[in-house]
């Protein structure tokens, strides 16, 4: 019987013309990555997404997913678990995590509700431009927090 | 001799063997069948330069290889059971879509696709091309992916990438420390899924990884690396190749039986079409 492992590492959003827009460690085992890095990494996953649906054997139709935006990389396992939302905006919401972390989705579409709650709903927030709305941090850190003690207090 | 067709024996000693009878038997058979057909006798010079190419859990078998006048075959003497977590693990059908392996150059050392797509007016010299287009694009999304998860993974885990997940299908990829990259792309399976969110996250991952694994060390390296004819850097793409004058003298991978076991590999894992 073992506890949920939750390990959130970084959250990164990426606009639809493949720069970032936001970048942010959300655990203590997050590496360092400095911001000329985020930037390179932003627009490689932003091709990479891509590129990941044009070089699979089969498409689906009109190259859309059943939530209506482009097909793409959803999900990537390895020495990390990676989870991506595309928006029909095109706007991405990347989420990675240590392996065993669950409810990654979930997670993930938390953090695009309080996005269309936090920074589209600021009168002051440019479309596509980097957002540096408190609120929507500070919602950030509350649903990580709220996330990592359920986490713990559930046992399966 | 000339004419008459030799089926050769491909003899595997490992250190567990070695303590049974039957293995030195097998072995004393080899070496009478070797000298009543007297043809020619790859040395242990050869299977030296070819133990570099082998991977780890192969480390102390050596293989006897010998061709006949009417090509290389190999069949094998010994096989390696299957662990039984890869019957167990997936209750319903998934389909394989294509397998493609790569060098770490990024040449494709060999690719085979399973599913036809759609009607395709293009020629097949087009096709071929397309192909080739695609095959280039999944290596550069496989070397890119790879360092992207090095940037992103901490300092205690070990950077991989198993698989990548679209809304059309999945890509699963294994890495030796060689370079050779086997990509397998299959669809999406919600019933695989559900088993890799739970604690058995271990056995969706590892069971394709080590399916591919097994395709590598048992199939590839057998079958391939361990043919005579074989030189590193130099094989021939077996797809959509015209035959061109520059190609003879160089391996080719049908003289080998690496399809024909691979088919039956993926054929016998239950999660195959």
């Amino acid at each position: 019987m073992l506890p949920h492992i939750m390990g959130f590492l970084h959250l990164f959003i990426v606009n639809k013309s493949g720069g970032l827009i936001l970048h942010r460690p959300l655990g203590p085992s997050a590496p360092s990555i400095g911001t000329n890095e985020w930037l390179r990494i932003g627009s490689t996953f932003h091709s990479l997404h891509a590129i990941a649906a044009e070089a699979g054997p089969v498409r689906l139709p009109g190259n859309k997913n059943s939530y209506g935006a482009d097909d793409g990389i959803e999900d990537i396992q390895g020495g990390i678990l990676l989870k991506c939302l595309q928006t029909r905006t095109g706007i991405k919401f990347v989420l990675t995590a240590e392996p065993g972390t669950t409810d990654l989705e979930v997670v993930l579409r938390e953090i695009y509700v309080l996005y269309s709650d936090c920074a589209l709903k600021d009168p002051f927030y440019e479309l596509e431009m980097p957002i540096r709305c408190e609120l929507f941090t500070n919602a950030v850190e509350n649903l990580i927090e709220r996330v990592n003690s359920e986490g713990a207090g559930k046992v399966r | 001799m000339p004419g008459c067709h030799i089926t050769v024996m491909l003899l595997e000693l490992e250190s567990l063997w070695n303590l049974t009878g039957t293995s030195h038997w097998i072995f004393q058979v080899g070496w009478q069948v070797r000298r009543r057909v007297g043809s020619c006798f790859v040395s242990s010079q050869r299977s030296s330069e070819l133990d570099e190419e082998t991977t780890d859990n192969i480390s102390s078998s050596s293989a006897l290889i010998f061709p006949t006048l009417a090509g290389v075959q190999f069949v094998r003497a010994t096989s390696h059971p299957l662990p039984q977590s890869h019957k167990q693990s997936f209750t319903t059908k998934m389909t394989v879509h294509a397998l493609h392996i790569f060098d770490r150059k990024g040449k494709t050392l060999f690719t085979k696709r399973y599913s036809q797509p759609g009607s395709n007016q293009t020629t097949p010299a087009q096709d071929a091309e397309q192909l080739a287009e695609q095959r280039k694009l999944i290596f550069g999304m496989l070397f890119s992916l790879r360092e992207l998860m090095g940037a992103l993974t901490p300092e205690g885990e070990i950077p991989a990438l198993h698989s990548v997940k679209t809304g059309a299908c999945t890509l699963h990829c294994y890495e030796t420390i060689s370079g050779i990259r086997i990509a397998l792309y299959t669809n999406n399976n919600p019933t695989m899924n559900a088993i890799g969110s739970r604690a058995g996250v271990e056995n969706a991952r590892t069971s394709f990884q080590a399916a591919l694994k097994h395709i590598y060390s048992e199939i590839w390296v057998e079958c391939v690396v361990r043919s005579p004819l074989y030189r590193p850097g130099d094989i021939r793409v077996n797809e959509g190749e015209s035959n061109n004058d520059g190609d003879i003298g160089r391996f080719d991978i049908r003289s080998t039986n690496f399809e024909q076991k691979l088919d039956a590999f993926l054929q016998s894992m239950p999660w195959f079409r």
